[in-house]
Order: C-alpha cells, then structure tokens, then sequence
C-alpha cells in the first residue's frame, strides 16, 4: 500500500463515524453518552456506506465509490448544523489514557497481520477485486457460471466496502510490473488493493467495543468499577477474536460488520420501545437495510428479534419498531435483488429450500445428536463456550426476570440461539461439517446485543450491596 | 486574599508514558519504513523491516506493562479486591455468590481470548517478516496455489485457463482469488464435485446423504477445455503435473 494510499484510509476511518454521527443528529437521536455515540455512529455511517454502494448497483449494476464517498461526505454538515447537541468528549484520564493507547497498540498489531481465511479470499476477496477491477457486476466473473468463485448468491455489501478501501489504497504495482510478473507473489503484489481492508475492519471492533462501553458507562459505572468495565468491555473483542485470530474465519468477511450492525439495531430498537420517534424509526430502518446488503444471515436475527418483540414488548411501543425493522429488512432485500439481475447464480451454491422440503421427522431425528455434539466441539475449539455460557447462565436470565426491553433483549438472544442451532437440522450440506464451519458465526451474530444484556447483568449484579435497592433508573434517551 | 497558587506541572503517570512513547516510536519507525516500501530500510549493514518493528513494539508494550504491573498495579489491584470485590461477596447470598463467581470467570476467560489475536499476529510476524506477502503462504488446505499460479503465469500467451486440482481441497477457490484478474474455469461436474468433497475431510458422514460419489474422470475436464478452448492446468498434492496445450 502507498503512503497516500495510507493516508486516505486513515481519512475513511475517520469520515465513516463522522459521517454516521452527523446522520444520527440529522435524525436527532444522537446518543447523550459519547462512546455510544461514536460506536452508533460508525455503525450509522457503515449502514450509509453499504446503502448508498448497493443503490448504485441497484440502478445499473455499477461499483461507484465516488457515490458512497459523496453520500458519506454530504451528512458531514449534520454535525456542524447540529453541533450543540453533540456529546461532550471528556479528556482522557489515568486508565482511560492506558485503554486508549492500548487499544490503539493493539489495533495496529492485529491490523499488521496478512489477510488470512477462506471466506475472506475465495467469497469476499475475489468479488471485491472484480468489482474493482471491472466497475460493475457485468464482467465474467459475475455473469459465467463456470468461472472458479463461490457463493453467487451473497449480496455484495462487504465486497464493495472492500473494493471502495482498494479504490482509495491504489497499489505499489505497476501494470508493467504485473505484466513482467512470473510468480504468485509479484502478481499477487500488484493486485492486492482490497487487502488493505483487513486493517480498515478494525473499526468495526473498535466500534462493537464502544457500543458496549457506552452501554456500561451509561448506566454510570466510573472509577471504582474500572475493573469491571475492563473486563466486560473484552468480551465483545473476545467474541470477534476468531475472526482475527485465523480460527475458520477473519476479519475480512461479513461477520464482523453484521454483529456491529445487528448490535446497534438491538440498542436502537430498544430505545426506540422506550421513546418512540420518527428519527429513531428511520435510523433502524436504515442499521436494518444495511444489515441485509452484508449478508443473507440478517434474516434470522431479524426472525428472532421480531419474534422477541411480539412475545416481550408491550403493544403500544412494538408497532412502530417491528414495522421499522421490517421496512429495512425489505429495503435491503429489494437493493440486493436489483443488483443481483445483472449476474447468474450458480447451480453450486447452498439449496436450502429442497433440503427444507425433503426433511423428514426420521431425518431429524438421526441429525439432531450430531448437531448437539458438533456444536459443542465447534465452539469450545474456537473459545466461544465461555461467552455462550456467560450468556445462558447470566444475561439471557436476567433479561427473561425483567419486563421491558431486557425481556426482549434476551428473548430475542435464546430464540436466535435456538433457531440456529436448530436450522442445521435442515442443512442441504453434510450436517457435521457445516455445523463445525458456519455455527458459531451464526451464533456470534447475536453475541453483540448478548454483550448489551450482560453489560447490565453484570452491573446489577456488582452494584454495591446498600445501593441494591432501590433500582436505579436509566436517564432517559434522546 | 490569598496569593494566587504557581501552576504545577501535572504528574504523568508511568503506564501512560510508556505507552505514549512506545506509540510514538511506532509512528515514527512506520513512517520511516513507509520509504523504503516492504524491503525494509537500510540502517548502515542492518536491515529494518516492517515487520520487526512490528513485531518489536508490541512486545515491548507487554514487557512495560508487566513491570508497571509488578510495580504499581499490584497493590492498587489488592486495594481494588478488598474495597470492591469483597464487600460484594459478603453481602451476597449463596446464589449471588455464585453468580458473582460465574461472572469472574467470565471476565477473565474473555480477557484471555481477547488476547488471542494480538498473540496470532505477532507470531505471525515474528515468524513471517522477511516475507513481502505473506497473505499467499496462508492456504491452509490449498497447498496448490503457487505452484498453480506459477504454472497460470509462466503460460505463453499468458491467459484464463481451465484447472482440474488433486489437492486437500480441490475447489481452486483460493488460487482463483490470487489469480484474478487472470480467470479459472472448472467444468461443472469437477466443481460440483469438489464442494461435495470438501465435506468429508471431518470423517463424519451424514447419516442422512448419500456418501459423496468418486471423482469425475480426468477427460470431463479435458473436453471442456477443448469446448472453450483454453488450457488444462491439472494439478496434484501442490505439484503441476500437467499443462495441456491450448486448443484453438
């Protein structure tokens, strides 16, 4: 990657919060607590990123970054336009200087790791380099089904953000040099743009984590809880760590930024059932759509957090947010299939609904010990049982002995828990395999808003014993 | 009245200076890197690359971090267990005991995984920093790819071809990835058998599926690549083992 090309992702990592923080003052529902506000903001402006990448190939199946950088700087004046409603950024303190500087030392560590994994490459990679190397989705790979490439059927939402960090990274080959290349490493070295998105996608942890902190700072955890904060606030970077840590997956696929999103569409629906308004509505529409442009997986945690509304949220206030939630998810859905006309899907990709329509009672039977079984194998080797169990054992508990938006927080953790585990019953694949290699991504998608619920599981619990009663109320969201 | 107060300098506190100073010479050692591209800086007969300094900082971090700790944190933290953890235990009934124990563990299993990856990428570069791009020796199961992206770019006239691969996974997705913009092809019934075949590399067969049938035969691949008239690059266990000629 050149220098310059260094330098204007540095400016994406910073326009993409600012970006999303101007939306959420737009539509005035600017979180009060500012690492809350930084975390939904980047969510904001992802969800802007992919919408306004997906609108362009929905029209006429072209890759436009300069559409999405435009998008991204057009909602710049939303903070100028309503700065006095902007979060007040304390200083930095003490600790607050050490986690700052350590998670930024950490960043660049995990960032200066290769882009590794299968999904990475072979599904997101190769889209993102056609997209970038041929402008739209009308070149071969996309439209010839006996090309080498898999899952045709993936919306495109992260292969374009990729291609945009490629666009803006340029690259230290030349066509000459490529042209001159004979081995994989020199050829790779020229066309390696979107590579330079594995260092880009740790914003979205750094996101994830201040959406956790900011949940726990704002129910006025300070100092003396500082070890607590610490603690809980590893547990959304612990749960993303299998994506950095070359167990299966990385960062370079579509896990990561669909927990952001589906974390930040759990905390706005949420605030949405406490305080409606048309900002909040529109903002979860939009966290909603983006959602579906990055995977296909959205449809189930939206199945479970619409269900979780139904059966936890009281009628006045549901309304408006299943409605919200379900407009997104069909506004996506239509950007996806628009853009999808252009290509061909391949006969090779997953066949869920005849899998569906051939299972039979005895078939179920036969899979369900092996999905039990394999699902804990899966996630014991990829350290995401002690989350989990975190998360039967305290959160999801806690949340069901509550009424309100805890009781749908963790209604709607258990049914995504159960609904995936129990989609694998129906699976078209050999059922092991695909529980070993797709489970515990299904899981972790809920694993975001799991982490709100426990962040407030864990504070209620080591509140100190004289202030245990009475139960102190939330500040009221904006 | 009283006389104003002289203004004193704050006090910087050891961790916070350690880290500004390691962050800061990480900039600086990057910047410096960035001109000499990922060959590295020339220092006199030494050779700085990247990925040392990379690799340096970082370590150097923990190692400050764990004398503060020994140092500093140590007391502070026994201050914190006593102040904070323990009057939480004693005011707790059994089940809150057990949940404040439960919610340790947690904690510290998280903290450990969360450690998990900075450990991954610093032995990565530790034991990868001579190489430009190490993206390429991360195949896991596709040992074939630069064997196969060799025998892909040294063909004259250098063109798309059709690949047939014997190898721990025989999709070719990952040599399509390093590949491109140069494409792959496979005829339908290799491809389809190859994402049937990747399945059973657990040795858990499905109780439910019928076993995944034999490989197609090799002259599958050989006649559609005649039909589209491009070369066969076949290859087995990482080795090409054969490269047909291009049909016209």
């Amino acid at each position: 990657m050149t220098a310059t090309g260094t330098l204007l992702l540095l400016l994406l990592a910073v326009l993409v919060p600012a970006a999303g923080l101007g939306l959420l003052l737009l539509l005035r529902c600017c979180p009060r607590e500012p690492w809350a506000a930084l975390g939904l903001g980047t969510a904001a402006g992802l969800a802007a990123l992919c919408l306004s990448l997906s609108l362009s190939l929905a029209w006429d199946g072209s890759f436009s970054p300069v559409l999405g950088m435009s998008v991204l700087v057009g909602l710049l004046p939303g903070l100028w336009l309503a700065r006095t409603s902007l979060p007040r950024w304390p200083r930095p303190r003490g600790l607050g200087w050490v986690l700052l500087l350590g998670a930024l030392l950490l960043a660049q560590t995990v960032a200066s790791a290769p882009m590794r994994g299968y999904d990475a490459k072979a599904i997101y990679g190769i889209k993102a380099k056609a997209l970038l190397h041929e402008g739209s989705v009308r070149g071969p790979l996309f439209t010839q089904r006996d090309v080498v490439h898999y899952h045709s059927d993936y919306p495109l939402g992260v292969p374009l953000v990729m291609a945009t960090v490629g666009w803006l990274a340029g690259t230290d080959g030349s066509p000459e040099r490529a042209a001159a290349a004979t081995d994989g490493v020199s050829w790779s070295a020229a066309h390696d743009q979107v590579e330079a998105y594995v260092p880009f996608a740790v914003l979205w942890v750094l996101a994830l984590v201040a959406l956790v902190g900011g949940a726990i700072r704002r129910r006025g955890v300070t100092h003396p809880a500082a070890l607590l904060l610490l603690l809980v606030m590893a547990l959304p970077t612990a749960l993303a760590m299998p994506f950095a840590a070359g167990r299966s997956w990385t960062w370079a696929g579509a896990d990561l930024p669909l927990i952001l999103l589906l974390t930040a569409v759990a905390q706005v629906a949420l605030t949405l059932l406490r305080a409606p308004s048309p900002g909040r509505g529109l903002l979860l529409l939009l966290l909603c759509g983006a959602a579906v442009t990055v995977k296909n997986d959205a449809w189930l945690a939206f199945l479970s957090l619409g269900a979780a509304l139904l059966l936890g949220a009281l009628p006045r206030a549901r309304l408006v947010t299943v409605g919200s939630v379900l407009l997104g998810a069909l506004l996506g859905a239509l950007l996806v299939k628009a853009g999808g006309r252009f290509g061909v899907g391949a006969p090779f990709d997953e066949q869920w609904l005849p899998a569906v329509l051939a299972a039979t009672p005895a078939s179920l039977a036969l899979r369900a010990p092996l999905v039990l079984e394999w699902a804990g194998n899966t996630l014991s080797q990829r350290g995401l049982l002690l989350p989990l169990l975190g998360m039967a054992a305290l959160a999801v508990p806690f949340g069901l002995a509550h009424r309100g938006p805890r009781r749908v927080l963790a209604l709607f953790v258990w049914l995504h828990l159960l609904g995936c585990t129990a989609l694998f019953l129906f699976s078209p694949n050999v059922v092991t395999w695909h529980v070993d290699t797709a489970l515990p991504r299904l899981f972790a998608h809920a694993f975001g808003p799991g982490a709100l619920l426990l962040a407030d599981a864990l504070i209620t619990l080591w509140r100190r014993p004289s202030t245990l009663s009475p139960v102190p109320q939330l500040p009221p969201p904006r | 009245m009283t006389a104003p107060q002289p203004l004193r300098p704050q006090p910087v506190s050891l961790p916070v200076a350690i880290l500004a100073t390691l962050l800061a010479l990480d900039l600086m050692l990057l910047a410096l890197l960035w001109t000499g591209g990922p060959s590295g800086w020339s220092l006199g007969p030494v050779r700085l690359l990247p990925g040392y300094v990379e690799s340096a900082v970082p370590l150097a971090l923990v190692l400050g971090l764990l004398c503060w700790g020994a140092r500093v944190g140590r007391p502070r933290l026994a201050e914190l267990t006593r102040t904070q953890l323990l009057t939480r235990w004693r005011g707790a009934g059994p089940v809150r005991r057990l949940a404040l124990m439960a919610s340790v563990i947690l904690g510290l299993g998280a903290v450990d995984e969360a450690l998990q990856a900075p450990k991954a990428a610093l032995r990565i570069r530790l034991t990868q920093a001579a190489q430009p791009q190490p993206s390429l020796t991360y195949n896991r199961d596709n040992r074939h790819v630069p064997e196969l992206l060799a025998a892909l770019l040294q063909q004259s006239p250098r063109g798309d071809a059709v690949v047939l691969v014997d190898d721990d996974d025989a999709r070719a997705h990952e040599a399509a990835y390093y590949a491109y913009p140069l494409l792959l092809y496979m005829a339908p019934e290799q491809r389809a058998w190859s994402l049937r075949a990747r399945m059973d590399h657990l040795g858990a067969p499905d109780p439910t599926l019928a076993p995944t049938a034999p490989a197609p035969a090799m002259h599958l691949s050989e006649a559609f690549a005649d039909e589209r008239g491009m070369r066969l690059l076949h290859v087995s266990r990482g080795d090409v083992i054969s490269l047909g000629a291009t049909r016209p």
